[in-house]
């Protein structure tokens, strides 16, 4: 099964991404994609539905998105994991209550239910003991690694993560994409620069610029 | 003649399909309302969450506020009013005027005004300054349904809130109205509640009531609503807070007018 297909998709409008591209993600796969910050948030519109290509078909978990419908779109929106860039983080409420908002809409888990899923995600994350906080008084590094916990919190089948935690140093971050493949089947990493690491944990790498949409092996 | 023709035919035109645009606007926002409101639930306990914390944000803070106002209001219209009607021999007519005056039509209107000046505004700016900082998308992505997340427990906070405020307002408004005319040898507390009591039914603080959370819904749906429509950039904020200022206002104004002209 294919977890994201794009078939012959633009975007419209003054876009560097102006020549119809085709992606194929493949299920299971830890799916490492280097491009600029401008293609990468595109795709993950599309890909969560926020956004409609202005040519082309988007394929996402087996669902085609430019003909769902609301229900089908929010199946497909539970389904996945996201950060995107700015990461969104509610600034008025609580760590805890940022992950449990996901759990509890994701997840479809009860209040007491989520706030515990919540807690658990952000232990794991290396954040026991913070949930109280607000993400206003957080560390650039430790902002991004609630959003990603937010992605992973409702055991999504898919996350895709725009520049997820490039604040975050490497020893951690190698942990925290572990901790990706755990959760989620696929994993789709959106990075806007080389990164060693990151290459070293995926399944496939993919180059995509003004040369277009390319794949490496690298597992 | 004819040039002349054209520029006012082009104009009529014009205006004609801002004003059908405007129209659409606001039915199409209408019918995302309702689709929202009959939707499961998308938001779960952090919409109710939501809606307390704006009902305490609108009710209870604004207290002071709305005493303050309530305060002046009952004191300025019993100090002016009764010095003319005095010399006419019409006091009692200015205390049955003040009585339905406040508590059929000022006071919900007042309320509302209130709540457009430090709720409507405060919701548009949150609003759109989420939109800025991405928690729209976000909240999106998730599968939240953002009318379900921003909009309705507004309007039920905010609707509840400006009801009770416009019992408060009337009550403080009356009380200080009775007080002045006791201390400035007016009427006696006795007369003036009887007075009162005459032209008032026992419904009717119901009804105002009921009249200023309708107002207030009004407000917040609005000004969540602008705040959700902007398109990014941080010029979107203090446009949103103004458009939703003024709009609320403009509806306050139209929606009151229509009441009087029905119930009066």
């Amino acid at each position: 099964m294919t977890a994201i297909r794009l078939h012959g998709v633009c975007p419209g409008g003054d876009t560097e991404w102006c020549q119809p591209t085709d992606i194929e993600i493949g299920d299971g796969t830890f799916y490492v994609i280097r491009t600029t910050p401008s293609r990468a948030g595109r795709l993950a519109r599309f890909v969560l539905g926020l956004d409609e290509p202005s040519e082309g078909t988007v394929e996402v978990l087996g669902l085609e998105l430019h003909t769902a419908n609301r229900a089908t779109l929010d199946k497909v929106r539970r389904s996945v994991g996201s950060v995107l860039q700015p990461d969104g983080l509610l600034g008025t409420f609580t760590l805890e209550a940022n992950l449990a908002l996901a759990a509890s809409v994701r997840g479809a888990l009860r209040a007491g239910a989520s706030r515990t899923a919540a807690r658990e995600m952000l232990t794991r994350c290396g954040l026991g003991g913070s949930w109280r906080l607000r993400p206003g008084t957080l560390a650039p590094d430790v902002r991004q690694t609630v959003a990603l916990a937010r992605a992973l919190v409702s055991g999504p089948t898919m996350v895709i993560l725009d520049d997820p935690i490039a604040a975050v140093k490497s020893r951690t971050a190698v942990e925290l994409y572990r901790l990706c493949r755990e959760v989620a089947q696929t994993v789709v990493i959106l990075t806007h620069r080389r990164n060693d690491v990151l290459y070293d944990l995926a399944d496939v790498v993919a180059l995509w610029d003004s040369e277009g949409f390319r794949t490496d092996a690298a597992a | 003649m004819t040039d002349a023709l054209v520029v006012l035919v082009h104009t009529v035109a014009v205006r004609a399909r801002r004003a059908f645009g405007a129209v659409m606007t606001v039915v199409a926002a209408i019918g995302r309302l309702v689709r929202s409101a009959a939707a499961p639930p998308s938001a779960g306990w952090l919409g109710r969450r939501v809606a307390l914390q704006q009902l305490r944000f609108t009710a209870v803070q604004a207290i002071p506020l709305v005493a303050a106002v309530a305060a002046c209001l009952g004191a300025t219209v019993t100090l002016e009013a009764h010095a003319r009607a005095a010399q006419l021999g019409l006091s009692e007519a200015v205390a049955r005027t003040l009585g339905i005056l406040v508590v059929r039509d000022a006071g919900p209107l007042l309320a509302a005004v209130i709540v457009t000046a430090r709720s409507g505004t405060a919701i548009a700016a949150e609003v759109a300054t989420s939109r800025l900082l991405g928690e729209t998308d976000a909240l999106a992505g998730m599968g939240v349904d953002l009318v379900q997340f921003y909009v309705i427990p507004r309007i039920i906070g905010v609707g509840i809130a400006t009801a009770l405020l416009t019992v408060y307002f009337v009550a403080t408004t009356l009380a200080v109205a009775v007080a002045i005319a006791a201390i400035r040898h007016i009427a006696t507390i006795a007369a003036y509640t009887d007075t009162l009591r005459g032209v008032l039914r026992p419904d009717d603080l119901f009804w105002s009531a009921v009249r200023g959370g309708a107002f207030g819904a009004g407000v917040a749906w609005l000004s969540a609503a602008v705040g959700l429509r902007g398109r990014g950039g941080q010029a979107e904020v203090p446009r949103a807070v103004t458009h939703a200022a003024v709009r609320s206002i403009m509806l306050l104004a139209v929606t009151s007018a229509v009441f009087v002209a029905i119930w009066s």
